[in-house]
C-alpha cells in the first residue's frame, strides 16, 4: 500500500486522458454526448418535445425564434492496469505493485471504473471492475494475492480477457516480453495506452565482475559471461538501445511512456517520471 | 637410427598433466539468477561480431599449450639421428667353429692360395681358412718372392718382441697383392700405445664390424692409404689398393677373442681379392672402396650423430609465439 504522503501527493494529480469518454455511466470526465452538466456547449433549433426548461429565453426575444441551449455530458472512463507477473517481474516487484496502486487510484480518484489485470502464465487474472476511491483497498488486496512467476505472453495474456471497454489502458512491464505487439493489441482494442516501464538496480547498473553463468529468471536459458568493463559498457549499451526501443514504440503508437529507474526512491522518481510522461 | 641422448627429460610430460589440471582447476563461472538473459545475449552477439575468434581463443590454446610443451621436452631430450651399426649377430662363425659359413659354401668356389710368413698365428691362420676354396702356404720372408700366391701375408714377431722388450722392432700385419716390400710405410706412435680400437668411416675392411671393447696393447701407425681404423686417434688400420696393413698384431690385441676378426680377415680378403666373391658381396665391396670418397669427412658424417633438437626448439618458439599472440590479439 502507498505511503499517506503520496496518497496526499497523488490526490491533487488527475489523469489525462486526450479520447473524451463514451459510453460510460456518469462521471468527472467530458464526453462525446451533450448532457447535463453546467458547461454549455452550444446551441441548436428547438425542435417540439425539447425540455422547455433548456430554451434560452433571451435569444428567443431577441430572435423571435426559439433556441436551445446545450451542456456537455460527464461521463466516466474505463482504466485498466495491465500488470506484468512474469517472473521477470520478481526482483522489481515492489515497485511495479506501487506503480500499479497509484495509477489505480488516480484512476479511481477521477471517478472512472478501474480494472485490474494480472499477465501470468496461463489465464490472466482479471479483477472486477472498481469505482471510487473507496475501491483503493480492494485493489491493494488483488495486487497483493499476484506473484511473479513462470513466462508471460502479454499479447496472449489479453487475448484471454473478454472485455476491454474502450478506454484507457496501463501496461505495467519490464518490456521483455515485446511492448510493440502488446501496444498494438490494445490499440486494436481502441485503448488509449501508457506504458510503466520497471528496471531493478541490477538491470540498470549490474554489480557484477568475473565470470558468471547467468540464469534467465523466465526460461532458464543460461549465458555465460565476464563481466569486465569492456562488457558492462556494452551492457549499458544494449539496455540504452532497449529502452529507447520501447519508447520508440510508444512514440509510434502516440502511447505515453514513463520509466521507473530501480535506483531512485519510488516516491520520488514515480511523481518526476509521470509529470514527465504527459499521463496527468 | 632414431636415439634420445638425455632420454631423462622425458620426465617433462607429466607437466603436461599440471597444465590440464590447471584448466580443469580454473575459476568456473558463478551461477546468478538475473530477471533475463535478452540483454546479455546481446552484448555476447556483439562481443562475437567485434572479436570473431572469441570462441576460437577458448578452444585453442590448451592444444597450443600442450603441444608446445612436447616440443620443449623433446628438444631437451636431445633426439638424434645416429648411423646403424652392425649387429653383434654373427654371420660367421667365431675362430674355433667347424662349422662353415652357408653362403660362403655357396658363393665362394674359386681356389685361392695365401702365402703366411713370420710368427705362427692360430687365429689367422684359421680366419683365412674359414673359405673353403683358401689355400694356406707356410713359408718364410726371404721364401715369399718365390711362392706362388694370390695372397701374401706377413705376420709381425710383435708379441715375441716384446716379450723381450725390442720395440724397435714392431711391425705391421701387411696382406698384400705383392711379394715384397709393402707399398705402405708406417711409423711408431710418440706417446701412449695401449688403447681401444674404433672405427673411422666406412670402409670396404670394416662392414658388418663394430670393434666393441676391443683393445690394441701396442702398435705402430701406417703412413699413407685410407684408414680404416683408429688407437688413440692414431690410424691402425689402412688399406690402399693391393694391400691392407694392420699396425698391430692381433695376437697382441683381444680381437681374436671377437666375432669381429674372421669378419675383418674376410673383409680383407674380399677387398684384396674382389675376383673370388659373389657377385652381391663384390659391389658391396666396390660401394665402399669408392675412391672419390674423402675417408675422413665420410667417417665424421657417419659417426657424429646427427642431432634433431634444434627442430623441436623451433616448434617450441613458433607455438610459443602462436600461443602469445592468440592470447594477446587474438579475441
Amino acid at each position: 500500500m502507498l505511503s499517506d504522503s503520496m496518497i496526499s501527493k497523488l490526490q491533487n494529480l488527475t489523469l489525462l486522458m486526450r479520447e473524451r469518454a463514451s459510453g460510460g455511466a456518469g462521471g468527472a470526465r467530458r464526453s462525446r454526448q451533450t448532457g447535463s452538466s453546467s458547461e454549455f456547449s452550444d446551441y441548436r433549433e428547438y425542435v417540439p418535445g425539447d425540455d422547455l426548461r433548456r430554451l434560452d429565453w433571451h435569444a428567443l426575444a431577441r430572435f423571435d425564434k426559439p433556441f436551445l441551449k446545450l451542456f456537455m455530458e460527464e461521463q466516466e472512463s474505463a482504466v485498466t492496469v495491465w500488470l506484468d507477473t512474469s517472473a521477470s517481474m520478481a526482483d522489481k516487484w515492489e515497485s511495479a505493485v506501487s506503480a500499479a496502486e497509484a495509477v489505480g487510484y488516480l484512476a479511481l480518484g477521477a471517478g472512472d471504473r478501474l480494472q485490474t489485470v494480472a499477465l501470468r502464465e496461463g489465464t490472466p487474472l482479471v479483477s472486477p471492475w472498481w469505482n471510487g476511491r473507496h475501491s483503493y483497498p480492494r485493489l491493494c488486496s488483488f495486487l497483493e494475492s499476484c506473484v511473479p512467476s513462470g513466462e508471460t505472453d502479454p499479447v496472449k495474456g489479453m487475448r484471454g480477457v473478454e472485455r476491454i471497454p474502450r478506454g484507457m489502458s496501463i501496461l505495467i512491464t519490464d518490456g521483455y516480453g515485446g511492448t510493440e505487439a502488446s501496444l498494438d493489441y490494445l490499440r486494436y482494442r481502441k485503448q488509449e495506452c501508457c506504458v510503466i516501464q520497471v528496471l531493478s538496480t541490477f538491470e540498470t547498473e549490474p554489480d557484477l565482475n568475473g565470470d558468471w553463468k547467468l540464469r534467465d529468471a523466465e526460461n532458464g536459458q543460461e549465458t555465460r559471461i565476464t563481466a569486465d568493463r569492456e562488457t558492462l559498457r556494452l551492457y549499458q549499451g544494449a539496455l540504452e538501445r532497449f529502452l529507447n526501443g520501447t519508447r520508440g514504440a510508444c512514440r509510434k503508437r502516440e502511447a505515453a511512456y514513463m520509466l521507473l529507474d530501480g535506483r531512485k526512491p519510488f516516491e520520488e522518481d514515480f511523481l518526476k517520471a509521470l509529470a514527465g510522461s504527459g499521463m496527468i | 637410427m632414431l636415439k634420445w641422448l638425455q632420454p631423462g627429460f622425458a620426465w617433462g610430460f607429466t607437466a603436461a598433466g599440471g597444465i590440464i589440471l590447471l584448466y580443469l582447476l580454473r575459476r568456473r563461472h558463478m551461477p546468478r539468477g538475473v530477471p533475463s538473459t535478452l540483454l546479455w545475449q546481446e552484448v555476447i552477439r556483439e562481443q562475437e561480431a567485434s572479436h570473431p575468434f572469441q570462441k576460437l581463443k577458448r578452444h585453442i590454446l590448451l592444444p597450443i599449450q600442450l603441444l608446445a610443451l612436447s616440443a620443449l621436452v623433446l628438444a631437451l631430450m636431445r633426439p638424434a639421428m645416429v648411423p646403424e651399426k652392425p649387429a653383434e649377430v654373427p654371420t660367421v662363425p667365431p675362430a674355433d667353429s667347424q662349422e662353415e659359413p652357408l653362403a660362403w659354401r655357396e658363393a665362394d668356389t674359386t681356389p685361392v692360395r695365401i702365402a703366411v710368413a713370420g710368427a705362427d698365428s692360430v687365429f689367422l691362420e684359421t680366419a683365412l681358412k674359414l673359405r673353403p676354396s683358401v689355400t694356406v702356404l707356410r713359408t718364410t720372408t726371404e721364401e715369399m718372392a718365390s711362392a706362388e700366391a694370390d695372397l701374401y701375408v706377413y705376420v709381425p714377431e710383435t708379441a715375441a718382441e716384446a716379450e723381450s722388450g725390442e720395440d724397435s722392432a714392431r711391425a705391421p700385419l701387411v696382406f698384400s697383392r705383392t711379394p715384397g716390400s709393402p707399398l705402405l710405410s708406417w711409423r711408431t706412435p710418440e706417446n701412449g700405445e695401449e688403447g681401444s680400437l674404433s672405427l673411422y668411416g666406412r670402409s670396404p675392411l670394416t662392414e658388418q664390424i663394430t670393434f666393441r671393447d676391443t683393445a690394441v696393447r701396442t702398435y705402430v701407425i701406417p703412413v699413407g692409404g685410407k684408414t680404416a681404423a683408429t688407437v688413440n686417434g692414431d690410424p691402425v688400420i689402412a688399406y690402399t689398393a693391393g694391400e691392407v696393413m694392420l699396425g698391430f698384431d692381433p695376437q697382441d690385441s683381444n680381437l681374436p677373442m671377437k666375432y669381429d676378426f674372421p669378419i675383418l680377415i674376410q673383409n680383407i680378403l674380399s677387398y684384396l681379392m674382389p675376383e673370388t666373391v659373389s657377385a652381391l658381396s663384390r659391389e658391396t665391396v666396390e660401394e665402399g672402396a669408392d675412391p672419390g670418397e674423402e675417408p675422413a669427412r665420410a667417417g665424421e658424417e657417419a659417426e657424429q650423430p646427427r642431432e634433431l633438437g634444434w627442430i623441436f626448439a623451433l616448434v617450441f618458439l613458433g607455438l610459443l609465439t602462436l600461443e602469445y599472440g592468440v592470447s594477446r590479439y587474438v579475441g
